[in-house]
């Protein structure tokens, strides 16, 4: 069984310090209110991916918008019954107005989950909350497996600028 | 100090938030409430007699209704595109202006949307522009403008939204572990949707934040392309114009930043924070506003150029725009919009937020009047019918406009005491943690 050791910290560096003394022993991740310098996000974060997924659903909206258009403007109703050449320029609002909203949800729900958000029940809510209520707070928590716990825990709880060690099932 | 000063602003930030904040606001919001009343009466009367208790009537066969589609859609988009390029450019300036230009943009793209449905005369129908076939198995037309009215507004609502959303986001997950009362903690948390701040979710979150950003420039252009480009589309000559479209697009942006300008004036005014930071705010904030007001000045003035240099026509559009019988509302928007904001050039008056107010409402209403100008003065002008009066607005027009105000005012009303009016995490962050 996996237990989750959370630390609360009330200092930045020592938060910084404690993450990558753990994180080559275990997984172990960093919260924190704002972006910590100099913390390395997993390699699995996919954070490059996220242009290349919103750059494919900018071009497939505007393809899609356009077909349709193509589609419902000469074909289904043609309304050039003069003989008219198509004529692409008034395709091209819609087009991009889709392109950029397909775009933009795209990166959207890729970031949701990449992040692996809506997550409404983490595990690290489980743990006391009253360290997050203060200005400055920073947990580090660190998934082990439950022979290994008490350790992790005492490892933790000995660390300098921890406030509070906490382990949630 | 630095903390000290982060700790004022993340103060000020979460100020409206707290219970017993100012009465100050609540009147705002009773008079916004009372503007929406009179917006749902002025709707009413239109949607029971029609757009016939409108002024409008041929040749005039638009008035106060597009003339405020199209500032609104201009105030959304010059708002938008601030908030676009603070994100992207990591700008100083974004910490103060950037909440207030998202919740700008978003009310103003809501108030936008009331005019394209009531103008159709049936609003019933107006799912008739949405791509789908309507009751007679016929697709609405790719290139009638009504389908890119829909296109438009639908994309820039869902587009803004995106951005404010994931913006907000990690300030609704530190909203909700501060939370003293039990709702507000589901509320927060649920909006949060489970933000925990982790390394992985910052990163992508700065990835996530900058693109989405990204995608707002290109079709703010390309939405305030299509409102002019319904005009310009006709025959009526003073719109028939390959000019109009950049001349309304600049102008209309310069109107969305002198409203974020003005905002942030009021901000400073009300709430008082008086570090040498946020003066330098209103400054670089007001040469961007001098920036587009000078802009707009050209093309008008190269339009006039262009016209001076042709052949001399009875459909002469500048002519027309400065000498015809309704010439006195363009000259009232050139000084509003054009005149009195050459008063920026003083830096005195760009550090003030009394004059950021003044100037900023001045662009506003002037461009708002540029807006109607360019209508009246093209359809007095028509080749079909001359007209026998000049157009005036109905009571339930004026009701539709100025409630539409009421609107905008409530929404940004109403995100203030949901959401912080500044950004806490990025006040509290580096440049170089934001930017992966």
């Amino acid at each position: 069984m996996r237990v989750l050791v959370v630390a609360c910290l009330s200092d930045e560096d020592a938060a910084r310090r404690l993450h990558s003394r753990l994180r080559t022993r275990h997984p172990t991740e960093i919260h924190s209110p704002i972006p910590i310098e100099g913390v390395e996000p997993p390699p699995d974060t996919g954070a490059r991916r996220l242009p290349r997924i919103a750059a494919t659903a900018a071009v497939l909206a505007a393809t899609v918008s356009l077909a349709a258009q193509y589609y419902t403007g000469e074909l289904a109703y043609p309304v050039n019954i003069g003989g008219r050449p198509v004529n692409w320029v008034p395709y091209v609002f819609a087009a991009v107005a889709l392109a950029m909203m397909c775009s933009a949800l795209a990166a959207a729900i890729a970031f949701l989950r990449l992040s692996g958000l809506p997550d409404l029940r983490a595990r690290v809510f489980a743990a006391e909350r009253d360290c997050q209520r203060g200005r400055d707070w920073f947990l580090v928590s660190v998934e082990v497996g439950s022979d290994d716990c008490e350790n992790v825990q005492r490892e933790v709880a000995a660390f300098g600028g921890v406030r509070r060690v906490e382990v949630v099932p | 100090m630095a903390e000290a000063i982060h700790g004022t602003i993340e103060d000020f930030a979460v100020r409206p938030l707290r219970h017993d904040f100012g009465r100050g606001w609540r009147i705002a919001v009773a008079v916004a409430g009372v503007l929406v009343i009179v917006l749902i009466a002025g709707l009413a009367i239109t949607f029971l007699r029609g757009i016939g208790s409108w002024g409008t009537n041929m040749p005039f066969v638009w008035g106060l209704d597009l003339a405020s589609y199209s500032w609104w859609i201009g105030i959304a988009d010059g708002t938008a595109l601030l908030t676009a390029l603070l994100v992207l450019w990591r700008a100083p300036l974004r910490l103060a202006v950037n909440r207030c230009a998202e919740t700008m943009a978003l009310a103003a793209a809501v108030c936008a949307g009331i005019f394209p449905v009531i103008h159709l005369g049936d609003p019933l129908l107006a799912w008739w522009t949405a791509a789908v076939p309507t009751s007679t198995g016929i697709f609405p037309n790719p290139l009638s403008a009504l389908t890119w009215d829909f296109w438009a507004i639908i994309a820039h609502l869902i587009t803004v939204a995106t951005l404010v959303f994931i913006g907000v986001l990690p300030d609704l997950a530190l909203l909700r572990d501060r939370a003293r009362s039990c709702r507000a903690r589901k509320l927060y948390g649920l909006l949060a949707l489970g933000w925990t701040g982790t390394s992985r979710q910052w990163a992508l979150h700065a990835r996530a934040h900058r693109l989405v950003a990204l995608s707002m420039i290109p079709f703010i252009f390309v939405m305030q392309t299509v409102v002019a480009m319904e005009l310009a589309q006709t025959i009526v000559p003073d719109w028939h114009d390959s000019g109009l479209p950049v001349r309304l697009v600049i102008s209309h942006l310069a109107s969305g930043l002198a409203l974020a300008f003005c905002f942030a004036g009021i901000l400073q005014l009300v709430f008082g924070l008086h570090d040498e930071g946020e003066w330098k705010m209103l400054d670089q904030l007001g040469r961007l506003v001098l920036a587009a007001v000078l802009l707009s000045a050209f093309l008008v003035g190269i339009t006039g150029f262009v016209e001076f240099l042709s052949p001399a026509s009875r459909f002469d559009a500048f002519a027309a725009w400065t000498t015809s019988p309704a010439a006195g509302i363009s000259w009232v928007s050139v000084l509003l919009s054009k005149v009195v904001p050459q008063l920026l050039w003083f830096r005195t008056v760009r550090l003030r937020p009394f004059w950021a107010i003044v100037i900023g409402m001045s662009i506003a209403v002037g461009i708002w009047i540029d807006s109607l100008a360019i209508l009246i003065i093209g359809l007095e002008h028509d080749l079909l019918v001359q007209p026998g009066t000049i157009y005036v607005p109905t009571w339930p027009e004026l009701m539709i406009l100025f409630g539409s105000m009421g609107l905008f005012l409530l929404i940004a009303l109403i995100f203030v005491r949901i959401v912080p009016i500044i950004s806490i995490y990025e006040t509290r962050a580096s440049d170089e943690e934001l930017v992966p």
